[in-house]
């Protein structure tokens, strides 16, 4: 029970009549780099959804089993809004909000409670450093945060997540709309956080996910386009001893 | 070959067009400008409008009196004291006064041809505030020089007299006003006959400074003489002269006073006021309204059959004639809650006109907002009603905000809604149930009414600014919402 952050028991999910997932059982551990790879339409971005509810804003969604969030059970147990807040989500396309930059990093803080000037301030600095933005645009915080760069943006997307002081962090291929040096970047950046944060990342993208994570899963699709887990374990382990042949295969097909 | 033809008459027949559509936009943009701003009427009147020379005494009025010319009957008529308001001879409504100074009052009246009034002629010329009386006219010696605040002003005397056999009905015909030019070849011998300006078959015979008898006596005969001399003759008969006025229509006076008598008289100020009151009712009635239902259909309503079927009729009330929303008001506003012909049932019958317009392009900003931002508030703990105050309102603040100015432009062009639901005061509205008029309203009243095609007009300029505003706003603020869009 020690350090494990989810718990996910049996966990199938729906949209209307189509089933998505099938029965998915996985442990996700604190202060690690947790990645999802597999095809496109395996049901990656729906499974990372499942774990701060997000998928309850689309209609039609259909849950079965359960996930233990700190052993507490995330659909019957805990208040959604708080659950978010404990649980940040970086998304692909990086979406800040037509504000000023500090108003982007404060909007997470503020809707939970009223700081005094001060404290924000420190609010929003200490995340605008630890997505190592800070530097780069203290001296325009008012200005509008659609108007930074591709990569900037996502980190200020990062930073506002980090604002709320969450304890995981997904990120739904933050990574994919991104040249190689931002990318770069951003990959640094989740190596830092991974010390005061665990984080759960879907990628496309394999040397991303043996690059910078501790743990991977890897999911597929079955005939019906249901998709399943077929393998949880050490990046390294699955990388180059997996022990299904079918994440063999869709490694190496991936590198060869 | 053939296709090079083909091409090259597509292009010049597409010139042709665009070059005929934006003539005729010019023109009639050309033309209510002009119309707007000046105003230019073709008035018979009995005198020849050419200035004659006094050299005994000036007429002046006061500036406000807007009089330019008085013809000698008018005069005459004014100094017998059978003219109390200046409305049939000036666009003013103003209580008349004369005020003849003694040194020349008996000059005066002779030149007029009747006996003296001694109501008119005053004792002393200092002791009478000229300045404040709008309605003031003074008479004085050609010695002193204009009373400041008053203009000099002309009068025309010469008459156009000629024979009665001139002026008969023949075949249903009878010879109209002659122009200015007209006179000036009748007086050269130009003309031949008289049948030319549709009189009889008669040689037009000029005599200058005719007497009576010599009129009178020579079927055709013309002359011109002087008013006081034609008031004596009894055997002749006038030619009216055509007189051509022209002015401006609008002045700075002309928008900021009030509306007179149905609007043929004053300015135009309380209707701008009240057009501006009730587009200020009309907003604060239908935004908040049709942004909840926009919100709603948008955020909350489940899709299905009902939500369907309110779209349709939304869509449908959308292109409702506007008449039948005027009906409706009526009907509900006006009978049934008794609020009378009001600005209260005029602006909710036009809030209601422009409600779906507004669901609808609210509705359309609205769903246009980007959903990665709406998830990205859910992620971070938002609920979802503050989602869609802090993050979809505010981005889709243009949008709505675009909508609703258009969707106002269309209320403020508006008439049949109001024909039986606003009234039509031209008094400023104190109440919300006072009847008021508004500025469409106001063109469409002064036509049907007969008071004034230039006073339509200019009002018509005043909407078209208001509209050219609205519609420039609107733009801005679609390329500014452009830029933030994406
Ligand atoms: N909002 C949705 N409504 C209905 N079906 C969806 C929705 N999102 C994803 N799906 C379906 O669920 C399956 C998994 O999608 P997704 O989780 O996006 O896969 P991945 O992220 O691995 O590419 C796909 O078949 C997709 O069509
Ligand atoms: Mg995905």
């Amino acid at each position: 029970m020690e350090n494990k952050l989810f718990n996910v028991k049996n966990l199938s999910l729906w949209y209307g009549e189509n089933k998505a997932l099938n029965d998915i059982n996985m442990e996700i551990e604190a202060n690690k780099i947790t990645a999802f790879i597999g095809p496109s339409g395996c049901g990656k971005s729906t499974f990372l959804r499942v774990l701060n509810r997000m998928n309850d804003l689309i209609d039609g969604v259909k849950i079965e089993g359960a996930v233990d969030f700190n052993g507490k059970d995330i659909f019957n147990d805990v208040d959604i809004m708080n659950l978010r807040q404990e649980i940040g989500m970086v998304f692909q396309k990086a979406n800040p909000f037509p504000m000023s930059i500090y108003d982007n990093v404060a909007y997470g803080p503020r809707l939970f409670k009223k700081y005094k000037k001060a404290e924000m301030n420190d609010i929003v600095e200490r995340a605008l450093r630890q997505a190592s933005l800070w530097d780069e645009i203290k001296d325009r915080l008012t200005t509008n945060g659609l108007a930074l760069s591709g990569g900037q943006q996502q980190r200020l997307c990062l930073a506002r997540t980090l604002a709320t002081n969450p304890q995981v962090i997904l990120m739904d291929e933050p990574t994919s709309a991104l040249d190689p040096i931002s990318t770069s970047r951003i990959e640094e950046l989740m190596i830092d956080l991974k010390k005061d944060y665990s984080i759960v990342i879907v990628t496309h993208n394999m040397q991303q996910a043996s690059r910078i994570s501790d743990t991977t899963s890897f999911f597929m699709i079955d005939q019906s386009r249901c998709g399943f887990l077929v393998e949880t374990g050490d990046t390294k382990d699955i990388f180059f001893k997996p022990r299904d042949k079918r994440t063999e295969d869709y490694i190496s097909g991936k590198f060869g | 070959m053939d296709r090079k033809r083909s091409n090259q008459i597509a292009l010049i027949s597409i010139r042709i067009f665009s070059a005929v559509s934006i003539a005729i936009l010019i023109v009639i943009l050309g033309y209510l400008l002009f119309r707007g701003l000046r105003y230019s009427n073709r008035k018979e009147i009995k005198v020849i409008p050419i200035a004659s020379i006094n050299n005994e005494f000036n007429v002046y009025a006061n500036k406000s009196a807007k009089l330019d010319y008085l013809d000698w009957f008018t005069l005459q008529s004014m100094a017998m004291g059978r003219v109390r308001t200046l409305r049939t001879i000036s666009k003013v409504n103003e209580k008349f006064h004369l005020y003849i100074d003694p040194r020349v009052s008996d000059q005066f009246y002779s030149y007029l041809a009747t006996d003296k009034l001694d109501k008119f002629i005053i004792k002393d010329s200092t002791a009478i505030n000229y300045k404040e009386d709008k309605g003031g006219m003074i008479v004085l010696p050609i010695t002193e020089s204009a009373p400041s605040g008053y203009r000099s002003i002309k009068i025309y005397d010469n008459v156009v007299v000629v024979n009665k056999e001139v002026t008969q009905l023949l075949n249903n015909k009878k010879i109209g006003a002659v122009t200015l030019t007209q006179i000036e070849e009748l007086k050269n011998n130009k003309i031949d006959n008289w049948n030319s300006l549709n009189g009889p078959s008669l040689k037009p015979d000029f005599i200058a400074n005719a007497s009576e008898s010599e009129l009178a006596n020579n079927p055709g005969s013309i002359s011109i003489v002087k008013a006081k001399e034609y008031s004596m003759m009894k055997n002749v008969e006038t030619l009216d002269v055509v007189n051509i006025e022209s002015g401006w229509n609008i002045s700075l006076d002309y928008l900021l006073s009030n509306s007179e008598e149905s609007g043929s008289f004053g300015g135009i100020f309380s209707i701008i006021v009240n057009t501006l009151i009730m587009i200020f009712l009309v907003i604060l009635i239908s935004t908040p309204i049709g942004l909840g239902a926009a919100v709603y259909l948008s955020q909350y309503a489940k899709k299905g059959r009902i939500t369907t079927i309110i779209r349709s009729g939304i869509d449908l009330l959308a292109g409702v004639p506007s008449i039948i929303f005027g009906l409706f008001g009526m009907l509900v506003f006006v009978q049934l809650f008794g609020w009378s012909f009001s600005l209260i049932s005029g602006s909710l019958t036009l809030s209601l006109m422009i409600l779906p317009t507004i669901i609808r392009t609210s509705e359309e900003s609205i769903n246009s907002v980007d959903k990665n931002m709406i998830s990205a508030s859910r992620g971070l703990g938002a609920t979802k009603i503050e989602t869609i105050f802090k993050i979809v309102l505010p981005a889709a603040k243009n949008g709505i905000v675009t909508g609703i100015i258009l969707a106002v432009g269309r209320a403020l062009g508006e008439t049949a809604a109001l024909v039986f639901t606003i009234g039509s005061s031209t008094d400023i509205a104190s109440k919300l149930t006072s009847s008021s008029r508004v500025l469409a309203q106001h063109i469409y009243l002064t036509i049907i009414e007969g008071q004034s095609i230039d006073h339509a007009f200019s009002a018509a300029l005043v909407l078209i600014i208001l509209e050219l505003i609205i519609n420039t706003t609107a733009k801005k603020l679609m390329n500014k919402g452009k830029k933030n869009g994406k």
